[in-house]
């Protein structure tokens, strides 16, 4: 596991940027697995911008996005969908055909996720997983106690989410039910890159890079994984035990 | 993992009935494992009530028991080949020749090993491996320090097992050291699993398996990676878990949701 402490989320987001677009001129029909997070949204600005560029072309990049809210379709304003197209598709150069999304409005929702898994495996494999790392320690909607061989599936959210979202401020708004991609379909990814920005961050994030691996922190599974690289801010590095061998390996 | 907490034993033993009959009923030539001990005998019986009371047949399952005491004749009464025909299989209509228990009679224990994994394989593998757990946190007869990776061996039973299980002995030095067991790897490729836990001496070790670190000094851990587990706990088992309010949210939630369920 590589760790790169950067000094903010700015520099973050370059270096997140930075490392998609190389991945995309490597390899121009990359397949490109993005979580519609709140801590990866403000990276989406940098990619338009080497896009309109042309620094990079995501004409024949596949994307896969790692969860969607059951019952909110994409023409949903609420839906990771319609976020992941106003923020990002919508800008870039991508072929709608290339776009592969959970449909949130699936009659049925376990069908949808086996398609999707399926999907996944008939692009050839995520080639690029970019997920940020959850208050929880979850990575997708992989909530703690999250099976670590789990496949793409439909999960039933924490209650207190409610307080988390600005989509849903209400309290009670929340989506009771989501479908996620699973730990296995994630740990299958050729390259991970987890993301964990703010002080909020830090006490899970060092227990999911220096602590056990277990389902009660998902992202904890990674650290079984070949080739994942995790970036962060220096608030979510405080409680890293071994900061300064990170910060030297650089 | 899905977590079902439920008020007492009785419960539990019904809960896990009925999704063995679910099961059953999917797929009446189920390759089913099962496991000796106290843990499972409600849910035995209930497999028993079902049978008679609403004709469950199992004449086309194929049954695999987890372990064995070495060096217990089949007609000792503490051996698991006496409990599981006791206990179960004298009262249900599964052919004697679809029932495997490992010989603990043994003249060859490596070889015995190989050709009851051999018959694992054989079958397609297991649909449903029921299992418990023990104090020292072993599945099966997985003692600490097992590998998670391991197949069907003799292994060396822990003092903690010795302890709790030569109660059951005339003479507590007639309790086994040794037993044949099918490993972690071997539990782990069942297609789903249904981990039973109850009692208050259980609730330690339970919340360390299904919440603390995957690790070799508690087997049953290893069943957070497994993809379909289900674990029910009656109260007292179930106590020490810290999540437990979420697990029986997503249990309300999921039953919710499976009704919504088109089909």
């Amino acid at each position: 596991m590589k760790v790169v402490i950067l000094p903010d989320e700015k520099t973050v987001c370059a270096k997140l940027t930075e490392i998609i677009i190389t991945a995309v001129r490597e390899k121009p029909d990359l397949v490109l697995g993005l979580s519609p997070s709140t801590q990866i949204l403000p990276c989406f600005p940098g990619l338009i911008e080497s896009c309109r560029k042309k620094e990079a072309s995501f004409n024949r990049v596949r994307f896969f996005a790692t969860d969607e809210f059951v019952g909110l379709g994409s023409n949903n304003p609420l839906s990771n969908a319609y976020r992941l197209w106003n923020c990002l598709f919508s800008q870039l150069d991508a072929q709608p055909e290339n776009v592969y999304l959970l449909n949130g409005s699936a009659s049925d929702p376990t069908i949808e996720c086996a398609e999707y898994e399926r999907k996944i495996e008939q692009s050839g494999g995520i080639d690029l997983q970019v997920v940020s790392l959850g208050i929880r320690g979850e990575v997708g909607r992989n909530e703690p106690s999250s099976s670590l061989g789990s496949r793409c599936r439909v999960k039933i959210l924490v209650p207190d989410e409610t307080t988390h979202d600005i989509r849903f401020p209400r309290h009670g708004s929340h989506p009771k039910f989501s479908m996620t991609i699973g730990i296995t379909t994630m740990m299958a990814a050729k390259n991970v890159l987890l993301i964990a920005i703010g002080s909020g961050r830090a006490m899970v994030l060092s227990k999911a890079l220096e602590g056990p691996i277990t389902s009660s922190v998902t992202a904890s599974i990674f650290q079984r994984h070949p080739k994942c690289t995790v970036i962060l801010d220096e608030t979510a590095s405080t409680f890293l035990k071994r900061k300064d061998c990170y910060k030297s390996a650089l | 993992m899905r977590v079902l907490i439920v008020k007492n034993y009785d419960e539990l033993s019904k809960e896990a009935g009925k999704v063995i009959r679910n099961r059953l009923e999917q797929k009446p030539d189920l390759v089913l494992g099962l496991s000796a001990g106290s843990t499972p005998l409600g849910l035995y019986r209930e497999l028993i009530r079902m049978h008679r009371e609403n004709n469950i047949s199992f004449a086309k399952v194929r049954a695999f028991s987890l372990d064995e005491y070495l060096g217990l004749k089949p007609d000792n009464n503490q051996s698991y080949h006496y409990f599981m025909f006791e206990n179960l299989f004298n009262h249900i209509d599964v052919p004697r020749e679809n029932i495997y228990i490992p010989d603990g009679q043994t003249k060859d224990p490596e070889k015995f090993c190989q050709w009851y994994e051999d018959e694992i394989e054989k079958t397609g593998g297991l649909d449903i491996q029921i299992v418990g757990i023990g104090r020292d946190g072993h599945i099966g007869f997985n003692e600490p320090g097992s590998s998670l990776a391991s197949r069907t061996r003799v292994k060396t039973l822990d003092e903690k097992t010795i302890k709790d299980n030569s109660r059951f002995f005339a003479k507590p030095e007639d309790m086994p050291r040794f037993a044949i067991t099918m490993g972690v790897g071997t539990i782990l490729e069942s297609k789903e699993i249904l981990f039973l836990a109850n009692g208050a001496g259980k609730s330690e070790i339970v919340a360390r398996a299904i919440e603390g670190p995957v690790t070799s000094q508690v087997t049953a851990s290893i069943l957070q990676i497994h993809p379909k587990t289900i674990a029910i706990l009656d109260e007292t088992a179930a106590a020490d878990l810290q999540r437990k309010d979420y697990y029986k949210y997503a249990e309300e939630q999921t039953r919710q949701f499976e009704k919504g369920m088109p089909g």
